[in-house]
């Protein structure tokens, strides 16, 4: 078992005493979305990690404008090497800087996208050699984490997936609770869905939304050799006590005490798309094979409207019609007309022609060759 | 007088064909599009292979070009499919793919000569990550919609690469690539096409003394009309419209006032304030959210939250497109809306000007009259010279 924890105080850093613990992730307020802590509390919780025999991991996971890119990069700079292990960045022009003007190896997180084993390739075949370790994504599936994990090991590459801790759902530069003339935190309530208590946290940096629920995997990625990252940033120290608590006895009391609900997240299975067809009726959406056009207007008893939009069409060929409601009707062109009704014997891309009205066809209704 | 300054691209959003042959039609360089898979807008119409063709020849026909977007965050299994699109896609000659996975990029720019241009979904900011990205092949980068001008004349200057800035539309308030309250919260991916838009709820905020109701993370729309002369100077290769999907109404008077500003600007090298102020009212005349700069100038403000239910009160609306005009008879009128005799409407030509008319009469396709229209009839007008097919109609609120 192997965890990367996010240490962000003194007493974080005395809770998590464990053989366990592979490193911890500590920030300074300029550089990192969360941590709160000046250079010199840095420097001491730094020290102190040390003294623990922890390695230290700087986290450097804001994303980072033109125009505070080299202000940003000249803090990070002045930071004294020997104060951190490894180097964690999410920022891709970041991450390049360093691979370009620094030496050594880092963590890349890869939280937000990077869903496929493609992009891992990609990214990997020209960063070899520069990564230690890669943060994966909290949207990947089990199968998709064990995959992906392989991968990176036989490129002696380390991973790593969110294990106990919050779901960051949005992040923006904006100052969205000063806006409303809120101080730094919040719970937002959404008055429109049942979800209550997303914690909002605004700081120098922006402003973060996370999760109704923390995500809980730990039972399942026990037997998955990955660094589990337990990331209580949000959170009292208690929880961290309590989590180590918990794996030492698996008493499952401490899930049931816990001020927030948990989730597996998709760890199981994962199917945010599978809603997507019936965002729109694929009754009215064209299919191209004998597409002839769509009906603009049927006018009970006069005349029926269609525009061609795909094949041309004469008399005596057979449409059929599919309503928005799917019923399909079928009709041999006996006669046709124009917009002055005059007698047509076809129709083309882009022309408009009439029908005698026909019964059950509404607009937009689809007319294809039968 | 000549202009100096190479004058941008504009790139309008066709969320259908025949809104691609609209945004083209009124002066859009380029349109942005997507087929069945692989975009952000699972609920738009989106392209069969058979529109695709006609969209690239339409386009083609008149010089322009067509982009199309494969900027969804892939899952292993969409690659399955992906040669054989990007095969079709390059056979009828689009003009480059809009891609946000490192994945994609690299399996496009290993198969195919179609010019690959970095989605905004992938939150470049800054010139590294330009770097980053050109080294894999990229020929453009759509920034984030928190670079300014100044940055993206910076990052453009760096890294040698086109780019590419939203000026107008609604905006993601979180960076992009960033959020994922859909995913959590409704179960529809945002990154895949999902997106349930929840930034745009109302939510109650609660901290130790207060409860305040507010639309706390919806955002003003963007509109960076004034800043025109800003982008022209810095050299920025293309700006861009959002609105996939908007209706017809928007992909005209977007593309038509846009176009006459660059036009104007082109001409004049600047837009005095009489001009400024009147393609300001064209583009007060559909709906939309308060208006705003972005971060174009400078970095968004406390004031960039649009915290109320409604848009704006638009001055006009659609009343529907000319779908023929038999010359000097009459045109017809697809109606999309109901409007009244005497209704005071407003005919968006294709160059530069508007036909104002008004409907004395209303009659349907038999020549009856009518006491007003509803959507989906056809209305008969007599001919007006100057009315082309595909016009789009509006009437005055």
């Amino acid at each position: 078992m192997s965890f990367s924890v996010v240490i962000k105080n003194e007493l974080d850093l005395k809770s998590i005493v464990s053989e366990d613990i592979s490193e911890v992730i500590l920030g300074v307020k300029d550089l990192s979305r969360n941590h709160k802590l000046n250079l010199d509390e840095f420097y001491q919780l730094s020290h102190l990690a040390k003294s623990l025999g922890l390695k230290r991991v700087l986290s450097f996971d804001v994303l980072v404008s033109e125009s505070k890119f080299e202000k940003l990069i000249g803090f990070f700079n002045a930071i004294d090497p020997s104060s951190y292990d490894f180097v964690r960045v999410q920022d891709l022009g970041v991450f390049n800087y360093l691979v370009n003007h620094s030496k050594g190896r880092f963590q890349l997180v890869l939280e937000t996208s990077f869903h496929n084993i493609h992009s891992l390739r990609a990214l990997v075949q020209r960063y070899r050699n520069f990564l230690d370790k890669i943060i994966l994504s909290y949207e990947l599936t089990k199968n998709q984490v064990i995959e992906y994990s392989e991968y990176l090991k036989t490129m002696h590459i380390r991973s790593e997936l969110l294990c106990f801790g919050s779901i960051l759902l949005f992040y923006t530069p904006r100052k969205l609770l000063s806006a409303q003339e809120i101080k730094e935190y919040a719970l937002a309530n959404s008055n429109e869905s049942p979800h209550k208590g997303y914690e909002v946290i605004e700081n120098e940096h922006g402003t973060f939304m996370y999760h109704l629920k923390d995500l809980l995997i730990y039972n399942e990625l026990k037997e998955i050799e990955i660094d589990k990252r337990i990331d209580l940033s949000v959170k009292n120290n208690d929880q961290m006590k309590n989590f180590f608590t918990y794996i030492q006895s698996t008493n499952s009391e401490f899930v049931k005490n816990l001020s927030k609900k948990t989730t597996r997240g998709y760890f199981s299975v994962n199917k945010t798309d599978v809603l997507f067809p019936k965002l729109k009726n694929s009754r009215i959406s064209r299919v191209d094979d004998s597409y002839i056009g769509r009906v603009l207007e049927n006018k009970k008893g006069k005349f029926l409207a269609v525009k061609v939009e795909g094949t041309s069409i004469q008399l005596g060929q057979e449409l059929k019609f599919i309503n928005p409601e799917g019923k399909i009707i079928n009709h041999t062109i006996q006669q046709m007309f124009d917009l002055s009704f005059e007698n047509i014997d076809q129709a083309v891309k882009d022309d408009i022609f009439l029908l005698d009205s026909i019964k059950k066809i509404t607009p937009q209704t689809k007319v294809y060759l039968n | 007088m000549a202009n100096t300054h190479p004058i941008p691209e504009l790139l309008a959003p066709a969320g259908s064909l025949e809104k691609l042959k609209i945004a083209l039609s009124y002066g859009a360089d380029a349109v942005y599009l997507g087929g069945q898979k692989y975009g952000l807008r699972a609920a738009a119409d989106n392209f069969t292979y058979d529109e695709l063709k006609e969209g690239v020849e339409f386009a083609h026909k008149r010089s322009k070009q067509v982009y199309v977007v494969l900027n969804s965050f892939f899952f292993d299994s969409d690659f399955l499919e992906l040669l054989e699109f990007v095969s079709f896609l390059e056979s009828i000659k689009v003009d480059a793919l809009i891609v946000s996975d490192l994945g994609v990029v690299d399996v496009i720019a290993s198969n195919s000569h179609i010019p690959i241009h970095l989605s905004t979904q992938a939150s470049c900011l800054n010139s590294q990550s330009g770097k980053f990205w050109k080294d894999y092949g990229i020929k453009r980068l759509i920034l984030g919609r928190e670079v300014s001008i100044h940055e993206a004349a910076q990052i453009k200057k760096a890294t040698g690469l086109e780019v590419e800035l939203f000026i107008h539309g609604s905006m993601c308030m979180s960076y992009s690539g960033n959020c994922t309250i859909s995913n959590f919260t409704q179960g529809r991916d945002s990154n895949r096409g999902g997106c349930s838009h929840s930034c745009r709820f109302d939510y109650d905020l609660i901290d130790d003394q207060n409860k305040k109701s507010s639309f706390f993370m919806s955002s003003k729309d963007l509109n960076g009309l004034s800043l025109l002369d800003d982008f022209v100077k810095a050299g920025i290769d293309s700006i861009k419209v959002e609105g996939r999907m908007k209706g017809p109404l928007y992909a005209a008077s977007i593309s038509k006032t846009y176009k006459e500003a660059l036009n104007y600007y082109s001409r004049e090298q600047r837009i005095d304030a009489q001009k400024l102020s009147y393609f300001e009212q064209e583009l007060n005349k559909f709906t939309h959210r308060s208006y705003f700069p972005g971060s174009l100038d400078t970095p968004a403000g406390l004031d960039s939250v649009f915290d109320e239910r409604d848009h704006s009160k638009n001055q006009t609306r659609v009343f529907g497109t000319i779908i023929d005009v038999v010359e000097d008879k009459f045109f017809v009128i697809d109606s999309l809306t109901k409007i009244l005799p005497k209704s005071s409407i407003e005919i968006l030509k294709f160059d530069e000007g508007i036909i104002k008319y008004t409907i004395e009469t209303l009659r349907d396709l038999n020549d009856q009259e009518l006491e007003s229209t509803r959507p989906n009839q056809l209305i008969k007008v007599p001919y007006i010279p100057g009315v082309a097919k595909n016009n789009i109609v509006r009437v005055l609120s």
